[in-house]
């Protein structure tokens, strides 16, 4: 029944009723892409594709770009940051970014009330603001584990 | 009061697909007694997880949807969950719908039902300040240190590393839904068309399946969530479209420290 209704999904995405859910899936959700369900809509690199190249800053984190990677619908890219520490088992993954998702479709300007200002924690601290716990969506997707495996083998990690 | 006074233990579990983390706030003598309890609250998560996975074969969850288990045979606590899954429903105009894939999936409520129960056994314990995340929704007890709530940050939906807001919040929850970090495709079910009015939803209120499912159903909702969220009572909200804009009600501009 559920590979029926993700096949559904996949080829006629306007006729279900879908909603997205961060991790944990949810109500009115059929998550595209998790790696428990079995599904018509793996994702898989665009072919032809290259990742561009890595590209390193001053101090010594370096950000690995994946390829475009094709899920049910659209495309996703990940830039992943490695800080090299002299040997792989000590590379930490400082930060994973999203810097194309083609799904994110046209934007629309409904609510226009105000720029919301960007804090960044270091200077929250520094006006004596220390923030104890950080609320935001996680990501879950077997596109998005897929790209993080194709950077992390590009660097060799 | 110097916060050296009072101590935190802290711990971080890879559960239900995502990263859980317990900040209890007790003194350093305490220490032992703050493992336990958390340990029972993460005995009881991962009992959850076991009985309501749609992943795992045998789950209550699954055993219910294939008609093995009756409404009227299943544990209490599948009860509650089902009862709060049609009370969502009904609140959400439809929008929150734990039957809309095909099958019974009452994810979007138990993450947050969960936690309600595990921070509630914390409190049992005796450890009466604490904060539970559960892949970023939160949920609060108490104060951080003597006389001070709680510093929450809202993760910014289109800068890394960023915050959209800075909260002080008393006990209470924190659900935050994007589409700037999913896995599943968002539609408006009014419409068919792609929800991508919004970048980020955050909903602070006394619960945090309320709060969760009202985040989530406003992301669907796009441009109408505003007048929706307003409408909800005890519950504050932020809502921030792709391009950076923000809106957010009276009450919630009201928790901000920065």
């Amino acid at each position: 029944m559920r590979r029926a209704v993700v096949a559904t999904v996949a080829t006629a995405a306007g006729l279900a009723l879908l909603l997205g859910y961060k991790s944990g899936g949810g109500t009115k959700a059929v998550n595209s892409a998790t790696g428990s369900s079995p599904t018509t809509t793996s994702p898989s690199a665009t072919p032809g594709a290259t990742s561009p190249p890595p590209t390193t800053n001053g101090a010594g984190t370096t950000a690995y770009t994946s390829q475009l990677v094709s899920y049910a619908f659209g495309d996703i890219q990940l830039t992943v940051d490695i800080k090299e520490n002299g040997s792989r088992s000590s590379d930490r993954i400082t930060a994973v970014t999203v810097p194309r998702n083609d799904a994110f479709g046209p934007r629309s300007q409904m609510i226009d009330e105000e720029s919301v200002p960007v804090l960044v924690q270091e200077a929250l601290a520094a006006q004596g603001v220390n923030i104890e716990v950080v609320s935001g969506a996680t990501f879950t997707s077997d596109a998005f584990i897929q790209a993080l495996g194709q950077v992390l083998q590009e660097a060799g990690k | 009061m110097n916060p050296e006074l009072c101590g935190s233990y802290t711990r971080s579990v890879a559960m239900m697909g995502t990263v859980f983390s317990f900040d209890l706030r007790a003194p350093a003598s305490a220490r032992a007694a703050a493992a336990q309890a958390v340990d029972a609250a993460v005995g009881w998560l991962r009992w959850v997880d076991n009985n309501f996975s749609t992943y795992k074969e045998n789950s209550a969850v699954n055993r219910f949807d294939r008609g093995e288990l009756a409404a009227g045979d299943v544990a209490s606590e599948l009860a509650r969950v089902l009862a709060l899954c049609h009370q969502f429903n009904k609140e959400s105009e439809g929008y929150f719908d734990a039957w809309a894939g095909g099958r019974f999936d009452p994810s979007g409520v138990v993450k947050g039902w969960s936690i309600e129960a595990a921070s509630e056994l914390l409190n049992k314990c005796g450890f009466a300040d604490h904060c539970v995340d559960g892949g970023g929704d939160l949920r609060l007890r108490g104060l951080a240190r003597p006389g001070t709530r709680w510093t929450v940050g809202l993760r910014h939906p289109l800068q890394r590393a960023g915050l959209a807001a800075a909260l002080a919040l008393g006990a209470g929850a924190v659900a935050t839904s994007g589409t700037y970090e999913r896995g599943t495709h968002v539609v408006d079910p009014m419409t068919g068309r792609a929800a991508t009015d919004l970048a980020a939803v955050t909903v602070v209120g006394p619960d945090l399946v309320a709060a969760d499912a009202y985040a989530t159903a406003a992301l669907a909702m796009g441009a109408r969530a505003p007048d929706w969220l307003c409408g909800l009572c005890g519950y504050e909200s932020q809502v921030i479209t792709p391009a950076g804009r923000g809106w957010s009600t009276p009450g919630f501009k009201r928790l901000r420290v920065a």
